[in-house]
């Protein structure tokens, strides 16, 4: 281990790799603080340009955007009640309330630390437990890995936000999508109706920056309006000695909890925040100061949050399964690098493992430096218009899909994408578990018929293997416990938590997403009250609805 | 280190490819009502201006690297800039068809293999041909290997050929893609010798060789390549037979398919060969052949495309040419179109 993280940070302090983390986390915090661009269109809209790069230092650009976006999606949840990307939202039930009280810097500042520490924790364990796994890499054939793909597949579906049938069939379009092209078993050309720009099926970039580039900027066009001029001041970062006394423990609980959280495929993010928040409010001796500004609910789940996006590189890393859009976009810059992500990718690729783990540590550090006196400066991005912000992504989303095989057929699959991408954010359609079936789904296809091809077509095969036997026990129990669990007392309360958090695109998802509940559920005034309601700024101002539903999450 | 620092070349080569491409792009309109000018049939002078040069597979992989390691010693010796461009899709057909629609001046070339000249339009149905494509010389071969894992219950080609005949298709092979040349050889194993093995397809040949070191299939049928060869070294394999007409230097102990009595089998091979379109003038073929032929003589680019699989003499269009026909003659028979 000791070996690795040596030659680890012999990667990650190239001064090119420097540069490059320095870029993520910065773009990171940015896109983190401005909603409408999360961490996935961004990565989506950056995928052409890492093509040129190292696979390593593509890798820890990515990486960097990712993390440093949940530091900027903290700046907005504590000083807007605007969570920049949907992991941050359990942010703003504390760390909004503490910025009302004139607490933000401290909110902020122990925010920074406890990810900081989080993301260390982290990587600390991500260096212990990876390698074990990944020694067992060879054991995994073609069997192994169908199990792998299905339990990977299974939970990016349940695990999902939003409806799980939505969810499914977006898998479906994607397992669909991911047939056009060539036959990978018989080399026959499929679906590409005599195209010979199809004849490699559908290239991921151009679908990752359709759905979540395009139809994100199309859908941003459509609401109109522009940002925030709010910038408050934001003074005394460093929390209080009563402030560290109150947060060394949440931040302890949260490193651990987000950490084997996230290395759950499909655990990431937005869940290991919420479980915190939970833990915390139930071991706390006045539960009742939560939701009205207790630091232990900002230290506890945003140290989570931060360890569990970088646990969630274990599965991608070890076992090919990314848990999230994001990592899906990484596992397709890894893929467009020639490298397949799995069992095979720390013995064969040590130097991006390990380089990418170290570039972790750095760019942690780097955000913690930043992140305390440069608040303010992020904040200032909010008055960038709109129609600005829009006009450059869009050029960078044509440019960059022409530059990936210079052939002008990508950027029209480009544009269909993005259209589609906006009528499935309208019709309340994930665009994610779709991306993550697109990239699963060659995998699956060629593991299945790889294993019958073995077995001489006996489909006994798929149960011969002992790691595809504890797999599909595994999956099996776990559907058993979830579907008791639900027949006796309904949904789990982390999972029907999870439900409410809109997909990680920005505040005008949340808005969405809190249109269609008021219109489910709430009543007529209110329903009428947010229909109404003119773009994000008043929003930030109208508090009593959104609220009302904070709390209502939470209770549940 | 040193991989680093040529990694960072790349990136720093992919980044002013696309400076000179976009610069090119706004030359061309020029270039083309310049050449126009000149009376057909006589080339104008040769080069004029920068070289274009399409490689059909994505950055990074074997064909890129050699393209990549060709380029600087291409431009050295013609006096310009040969401009290296990945144009990827459909199994490299993309960037070959990207090619042939350019004017015949030898103002773009293209690495091109018999897979993608030969193979490709045949198996997938598209609309161009060997014709299509006018040979400037071969940059380097590679035949199959097939090998075994060290644990193998077969330590000759004998034994493996011998076991496949008598159980037929239980042996597993793995190969590095299913329209290969490598896939098809073994098609015509069992359909011409009746030794009949199970193809297992993986997404290239690391996927192949994985599946060898986990026991997930029997054997592979792989390119002769450094990091295969460094496993036949150690031990890890056993090198059965190699695919290549002749014995290859550095694997002097493993037979040939040929020797081993499967005669004609020697289609199984990776020829990287340098491409015009058809009807690019014999002079300027002439002179880009002989660019080719001393750069291949040029220690650093033979180091960087693999000193192995650099032919000792030069290959010559003719030889090229010779391969394809055959190639297209046995896939036409075999993929029945």
């Amino acid at each position: 281990m000791l070996d690795g993280l040596l030659i680890g940070f012999g990667v990650a302090l190239d001064p090119m790799n420097l540069l490059y983390v320095f870029v993520g986390v910065v773009v990171g915090t940015a896109i983190g603080v401005l909603p409408g661009l999360g961490p996935t269109a961004t990565i989506a809209l950056l995928l052409p340009l890492t093509y040129a790069l190292d696979p390593a230092t593509a890798i820890i650009m990515l990486a960097g955007i990712y993390y440093g976006s949940m530091y900027g999606g903290t700046i907005t949840s504590v000083l807007l009640r605007m969570p920049g990307e949907a992991a941050s939202v359990v942010t703003t039930f504390d760390g909004y309330q503490m910025a009302k009280q004139g607490r933000a810097g401290p909110a902020l500042g122990i925010a920074a630390i406890g990810s900081f520490i989080g993301g260390i924790v982290s990587v600390i364990g991500l260096a212990i437990f990876a390698p074990i796994l990944a020694n067992a890499a060879l054991a995994f054939g073609p069997v192994a890995m169908v199990s792998l793909m299905v339990l990977g597949l299974l939970l990016v579906t349940s695990l999902g936000t939003g409806s799980t049938w939505k969810a499914l069939v977006m898998a479906a379009v994607g397992l669909l999508l991911a047939t056009v092209g060539q036959d990978q078993i018989s080399g026959m050309p499929r679906f590409n109706f005599g195209s010979a720009s199809l004849l490699d099926g559908f290239d991921f970039v151009a679908i990752a920056m359709g759905l979540f580039g395009v139809g994100e900027i199309l859908h941003n066009l459509e609401q109109g309006g522009h940002l925030h001029k709010v910038a408050k001041k934001v003074s005394k970062i460093l929390p209080t000695r009563d402030d560290a006394k109150h947060s060394v423990l949440p931040i302890a609980r949260g490193s651990l909890l987000g950490f084997f959280i996230g290395i759950l495929p499909g655990g990431g993010g937005v869940l290991s925040s919420l479980a915190s928040y939970a833990l915390e409010k139930r071991i706390a001796k006045h539960p009742e100061r939560f939701g009205k500004g207790a630091i232990e609910g900002v230290a506890g789940p945003e140290t989570a949050n931060n360890a569990s996006s970088t646990s969630a590189f274990v599965p991608l890393l070890v076992l090919g399964i990314p848990s999230n859009v994001v990592l899906a976009l990484i596992f397709g810059a890894l893929l467009i690098q020639g490298i397949t992500p799995g069992p095979s990718l720390i013995p064969q690729h040590p130097e991006i493992f390990w380089g990418v783990v170290a570039s972790m540590v750095i760019g942690n550090a780097m955000l913690l430096i930043l992140n305390m006196p440069m608040v303010g400066v992020f904040v200032q991005l909010l008055r960038v218009p709109m129609g600005i912000l829009v006009t450059f992504a869009m050029a960078i989303v044509l440019i960059g899909t022409f530059s990936i095989s210079n052939d002008p057929f990508d950027i029209w699959i480009v544009l269909g994408f993005g259209i589609l991408g906006w009528l499935m954010k309208r019709t309340g359609f994930d665009p994610g578990p779709l991306v993550l079936a697109f990239v699963l789904g060659p995998i699956l296809e060629a593991s299945v018929r790889q294993s019958l091809l073995i077995s001489g077509g006996d489909f006994g095969v798929f149960v011969s293997d002992p790691i595809a036997i504890t797999i599909y026990s595994a999956l099996a129990l776990g559907i058993a416990f979830v579907a008791v669990r639900r027949f006796r007392k309904g949904r789990p309360a982390i999972l029907e938590q999870a439900r409410h958090i809109p997909p990680p695109t920005g505040l005008l998802t949340l808005r969405q997403a809190k249109r269609d509940d008021a219109t489910a559920g709430a009543s007529a005034e209110e329903r009428a009250g947010t229909a109404e309601a003119p773009p994000v700024a008043d929003e930030v101002d109208d508090g009593a609805g959104a609220e009302e539903r904070a709390d209502d999450v939470r209770s549940k | 280190m040193r991989s680093m620092s040529r990694k960072h070349n790349r990136s720093l080569i992919a980044a002013s490819a696309m400076m000179g491409v976009a610069l090119l792009a706004g030359c061309s309109s020029a270039g083309g009502a310049g050449s126009s000018a000149a009376p057909e049939g006589e080339s104008a002078a040769f080069p004029s201006g920068d070289i274009r040069f399409v490689i059909p597979y994505a950055a990074g992989g074997p064909t890129d690297v050699t393209a990549r390691a060709l380029a600087p010693c291409l431009g050295d010796t013609l006096g310009t800039n040969v401009i290296a461009e990945n144009v990827t899709g459909g199994s490299g057909s993309v960037g070959l068809q990207d090619m042939i629609s350019k004017p015949a001046d030898g103002q773009t070339i293209a690495i091109v293999s018999p897979g993608m000249v030969a193979l490709s339009p045949i198996a997938n149905g598209l609309d161009y041909s060997r014709e299509d494509v006018a040979s400037i010389g071969v940059i380097s071969y590679s035949p199959m290997i097939l090998a075994v894992g060290s644990g193998s219950p077969y330590s000759t080609a004998e034994e493996f050929f011998a076991a496949a005949q008598e159980a037929p298709g239980t042996l597993t092979v793995g190969v590095s893609g299913a329209s290969t040349p490598q896939a098809i050889e073994l098609q015509r194993l069992a359909d011409e010798y009746d030794v009949s093995v199970t193809v297992v397809p993986f997404d290239g040949s690391a996927g192949a060789i994985t599946a060898l070191l986990g026991g997930h299939v029997d054997s592979v049928f792989v390119n002769d390549q450094e990091d295969v060869v460094q496993r036949i070294e150690s031990g890890e394999f056993t090198a059965l037979a190699v695919s290549s007409p002749e014995r290859q230097e550095h694997l002097p102990e493993t037979p040939t398919l040929v020797e081993l009595g499967y005669e004609d089998l020697t289609l199984a091979v990776t020829i990287y060969a340098l491409a015009a379109p058809a009807g690019t003038p014999e002079d300027v073929i002439t002179t880009l052949s002989d660019a080719l032929e001393g750069c291949l003589t040029d220690q650093e680019t033979v180091d960087a495309i693999g000193e192995n699989y650099v032919p000792a003499e030069y290959q010559t269009a003719e030889d090229f040419d010779g391969f394809l026909a055959e190639a297209e003659e046995v896939y036409t028979r075999i993929l029945g179109s």
